[in-house]
């Protein structure tokens, strides 16, 4: 390759033989490859390579791409926008409202069983809102969603994993759209309550599928500062949901020891489940927080649209 | 692959209906452009097929997208970005680079054109052109992306702009640095080659 050339130079020859210069440029470069051979010699390799390329023997589609009626067939929920920054940012803003509903919750219903821990007041909520691994907060949520909703989080994660395929698997189906957030809806409110195991299922399903979104990406927690503070006051109901957690996830508690001892699980009102929504041995939901039910609510939809929108940009 | 569908905008109107039989006429036009544009891309045959698969999928979807133009460019545009999520997948989980891959061509590779002369000239034929071959996969993947729309699709500058979404000066000076590289590589396989790339390396 000539040395003299510049970059510009074969620029302007290249699109010589595509014809596309200027009527000026195009004088230009004739006059110059009249003067120079280095030029000229050039133009006519740049020229042999084109031809050459082009008489690379064409490549044949190995199969027909034709569509079947199932690959036709669009994806649900293609109105919403099924990028992953939108279902982590759901998810996120999900956590925070589930939090703060439950914080809100339990701290405004503390009677004598069970106190609120005093870091369980704003600190803890400011501690949780500016929390930078936002998997952390969620992963800690779910935790602490999956044993407040009921003593017996084994129970409910065993729920939850047996569930999180079948609403994956029937979310794949493509019936309804709105059956996975009714799912979500109907526990929401019950999920804060301590004794309500049926709900507590539901509401294990849907947050047991997340977690499983979370194991898939290969998360393991590594405690954070933020992390292990909040774990303290968590613990007083967080434990065994934690520690099933942890069983399967390769998540290590930092400070559960102390958390066992404080925890002091309330009997159920009755041997099998109440239908209603009051329980008269939960005092704390007789007055029921509006505001916590609501971000709890809200915080479920939301978790239902970062789910649903994971699941529809995984098939795609 | 250059000759067009004479009722080419019946069928994209009739294909954003819901006509899928109207879509896969389109399909069965494009595909072997699609295909080789992906091939050429990638390299590798298995992973072209799911992603021209992919990319028309990818394109019957997003048919209420389409605005008119050059039809081609519009779906090839898709095709390629459909190729660059490939090898944004590929860099982030490495499996084998598609820079590595020997030549293709020596198992699965295009088959050749069926008129050749003489099993020498044929031989020699297919030695240049995996030559060819490696130097077009040696190139950057963003210039091999322009090589390959434009010298071996037929594109224009305009439809590669659209294709690329790159602007019509980068595409004319990737093109040029894409044909300087092939064309460099090129010389090291010389003994091979027509006459001008003989005379010019007897001379420097």
């Amino acid at each position: 390759m000539a040395r003299d050339l510049t970059p510009h130079d074969y620029e302007q020859l290249s699109a010589y033989l595509d014809g596309v210069l200027s009527e000026a440029e195009r004088r230009a470069l004739e006059a110059r490859l009249l003067d120079e051979p280095d030029l000229r010699r050039e133009l006519e390799a740049l020229r042999a390579t084109v031809v050459l390329i082009h008489g690379l023997p064409p490549v044949k589609a190995p199969r027909d791409f034709t569509l079947t009626a199932q690959m036709a067939r669009p994806p649900r929920l293609l109105f919403l926008p099924t990028t992953a920054a939108f279902s982590a940012v759901s998810a996120a803003a999900a956590t925070l409202l589930v939090a703060l509903g439950l914080v809100l919750l339990l701290s405004r219903s503390g009677s004598p069983a069970a106190a609120p821990p005093p870091m369980l007041d704003e600190p803890a909520v400011a501690l949780q809102m500016t929390m930078p691994a936002e998997q952390e907060t969620t992963k800690q949520n779910m935790t602490a969603t999956l044993a407040a909703a009921t003593p017996l989080a084994e129970m409910a994660l065993e729920f939850a994993e047996a569930a999180a395929s079948a609403a994956q698997d029937s979310t794949l189906q493509g019936e309804d759209q709105a059956a996975p957030a009714d799912a979500m809806l109907a526990p929401a409110p019950a999920g804060a309550l301590p004794e309500a195991p049926p709900p507590a299922g539901t509401l294990g399903r849907v947050f047991g599928a997340q977690a499983e979104e979370a194991f898939d990406a290969g998360l393991t927690r590594t405690p954070s500062p933020p992390a292990a503070l909040l774990a303290q006051p968590a613990a007083l109901t967080f434990t065994p949901g934690a520690a099933s957690l942890a069983a399967q996830a390769t998540m290590t508690p930092t400070s559960l020891p102390t958390a066992t001892l404080t925890r002091t699980p309330r009997p159920s009102p009755s041997p099998t489940p109440q239908p209603t929504p009051l329980p008269p041995p939960a005092p704390a939901l007789a007055a029921p927080d509006g505001l916590g039910i609501v971000l709890l609510l809200a915080g479920g939809l939301l978790l239902a649209l970062a789910l649903a929108t994971t699941v529809i940009r995984r098939r795609s | 692959m250059a000759s067009r569908l004479e009722n080419e905008p019946a069928l994209i109107q009739a294909a954003r209906r819901g006509d899928l039989e109207a879509f896969n006429t389109l399909v069965l036009h494009y595909q072997d452009g699609v295909y080789a544009l992906v091939y050429r891309i990638l390299g590798e045959p298995a992973a072209a097929a799911d992603v021209a698969q992919d990319a028309f999928i990818i394109a019957y979807r997003h048919l209420r997208d389409y605005r008119g133009g050059s039809f081609r460019a519009w779906v090839f545009r898709i095709a390629t970005n459909a190729c660059y999520d490939e090898l944004r997948r590929r860099k982030r989980r490495p499996a084998t680079l598609f820079d590595d891959l020997p030549g293709a061509e020596a198992d699965d590779g295009p088959a050749l054109a069926a008129d050749a002369p003489t099993p020498e000239q044929a031989a020699q034929q297919a030695e240049l052109n995996r030559a060819i071959e490696r130097c077009i996969r040696a190139l950057q993947s963003d210039q091999r992306l322009v090589l390959v729309l434009s010298d071996i699709e037929g594109l224009n500058y305009q439809e590669i702009a659209d294709s690329t979404g790159l602007n019509l000066g980068t595409v004319k000076s990737r093109l040029s640095r894409a044909r300087a590289g092939v064309r460099a590589c090129l010389q090291a396989v010389q003994e091979l080659l027509p006459s001008v790339y003989r005379l010019n390396s007897e001379r420097e």
